[in-house]
């Protein structure tokens, strides 16, 4: 018996002492196998995710839509994925897109995603969307002028062709005439919340997984309308509008799978062996 | 007398003029205070691109002077950094700034990538703390532990595979207990600033206004 016990304590001793590179490695095959052959494993919608598709669904012919979020690019490339299925969705719609960089990072992400949704190649530069040059001075300064006055504190385009020659302004001038805000900066809701919601302009946030319950408090309050949750809101806003070119959202949920129950398997050996240890140390 | 006037009452008297007119221009809708509340946000857009500058001249000196010492053993990333911060400079410039393809798919593919992959380094390091500082010692850790992989299964879609009701458990962790706690630290926190701007007016608060 005292034997038995003795072996135990060395496996799990042995367990516990593993280098964690081999861990990495583990982990890293279990990221990279999926994405090289999609399982494409089934997942539900959730409501949030639901209700924002639902609500571009009904966004009237001729709507103006500001796309404009603060965020460093590592953590935009989670929110990417809803932001991509967003323009995916309102790629065949009537309505004019704004983009309103409040970050030097968003200014070169959100002409990419265009770019990469092929959203530039359906809708006319100048007619149906727009890309505004990056003011410096933080969100703070920024958004109250943007929105009571787009043409005063935004000069030109990103080109720099005047607000007055370029046919989306001719009856955009404040937030009068914004249907709805769209971020996805992955951190900005609280920014949006204090400058754009009491104009009473509905936003639509893609935000990082980590800020999803963090941010709960501004829907709950009816200052912002809806949220998506990280990657996982990606994928399924990408599964309600039948895919996007990337479909990253649905790739990394195939990874996350996996990942997740290699994570759910290691804390459980970690505390199955603390706990075997401690009880040897005790006999 | 000087001293006085440019560590206390300068710094002081430009607050209160940027300070009321913002501030009431928030409750009353008065035309006036709108116009000045308009130019002033003009100026600080002024300011932040200066400070853009200055940033730049900042990190130059402290580099070239880094450099200069030696001091440290990572003097050599100095170097580095001011040669790739003027190379990015100089060659946007040369290709026409932000409009160029070319200098947006190097931000996009160096800047953005770098940054992506610095950040997915976590994935690996999360490996190594689930398996080595994840443990449940006493119940606290435990309700830790358990809630964290509540939440944590229920984006992996297995988890709605193993029971069809663990997304909406999991959102409801989000949506309902944690908004409760995000609430109440925003709350207080909100609470918190409008105490310390009040602070601030009436000069009780030492430091950024009151120097010495």
């Amino acid at each position: 018996m005292k034997k038995e016990e003795g072996a135990s304590v060395t496996i799990w001793s042995k367990a516990l002492s593993v280098r964690p590179e081999w861990f990495w490695l583990i982990a890293l095959i279990l990221i990279i196998v999926p994405m090289a052959v999609p399982p494409r494993v089934p997942f539900k919608v959730n409501d949030s995710t639901l209700r924002i598709y639902e609500y571009v669904k009904k966004i009237p012919d001729g709507s103006v839509i500001v796309s404009g979020g603060l965020g460093q690019w590592a953590f935009i490339y989670e929110t990417s994925a809803a932001f991509m299925a967003f323009l995916t969705q309102i790629k065949n719609k009537n309505v004019k897109l704004i983009i309103f960089p409040l970050s030097t990072d968003s200014l070169m992400f959100e002409p990419w995603a265009v770019s990469v949704t092929g959203f530039d190649k359906v809708k006319e530069y100048g007619k149906d969307w727009v890309v505004l040059n990056y003011v410096p001075g933080g969100a703070d300064i920024i958004l109250p002028a943007f929105m009571t006055n787009i043409k005063g504190l935004c000069r030109t385009d990103l080109y720099g062709t005047p607000l007055e020659q370029i046919p989306i302004f001719k009856n955009v001038n404040s937030y009068k005439d914004i249907t709805l805000w769209v971020d996805c900066g992955a951190n900005s809701i609280p920014s949006l919340a204090r400058y754009v919601a009491p104009y009473k302009v509905p936003i639509i946030g893609f935000v990082h997984s980590a800020y999803y319950g963090m941010f709960q408090p501004y829907i709950a309050a009816g200052q912002v309308y809806e949220m998506t949750n990280g990657i996982r809101g990606g994928g399924e806003y990408e599964k309600l509008v039948g895919y996007t070119s990337w479909n990253l959202g649905t790739i990394t949920m195939d990874s996350y799978q996996l990942y997740s129950i290699y994570i759910l398997a290691l804390v459980i050996i970690a505390n199955v062996g603390t706990q075997m240890l401690k009880r040897e140390e005790k006999t | 007398m000087s001293k006085v006037l440019y560590s206390v009452i300068l710094p002081y008297a430009v607050f209160i003029v940027c300070f009321v007119p913002i501030l009431s221009n928030y409750y009353f809708d008065v035309p006036m205070l709108r116009s000045i509340d308009a130019e002033l946000r003009n100026w600080s857009t002024l300011i932040g691109l200066t400070a853009m500058f200055l940033g730049l001249a900042n990190i130059t000196i402290y580099y070239y002077r880094e450099t200069k010492r030696r001091k440290h053993m990572e003097w050599q990333f100095g170097v580095y950094s001011i040669i790739l911060t003027y190379a990015w400079i100089i060659y946007g410039l040369s290709q026409g700034g932000l409009t160029s393809s070319a200098y947006n798919q190097i931000y996009v593919f160096v800047k953005g990538h770098s940054e992506a992959a610095q950040i997915g380094l976590l994935t690996f390091f999360f490996v190594t703390a689930a398996f080595r500082t994840f443990r449940a010692k006493n119940i606290q850790a435990l309700v830790l532990l358990t809630f964290a992989f509540i939440t944590f299964i229920g984006v992996a879609p297995w988890g709605e595979q193993v029971w069809s009701g663990w997304p909406a458990f999991s959102e409801w962790i989000l949506v309902g207990i944690t908004m409760a706690g995000s609430r109440a630290i925003l709350i207080a926190a909100s609470v918190g600033l409008v105490a310390m701007v009040v602070r601030i007016v009436l000069r009780y608060e030492k430091g950024g206004l009151i120097r010495g």
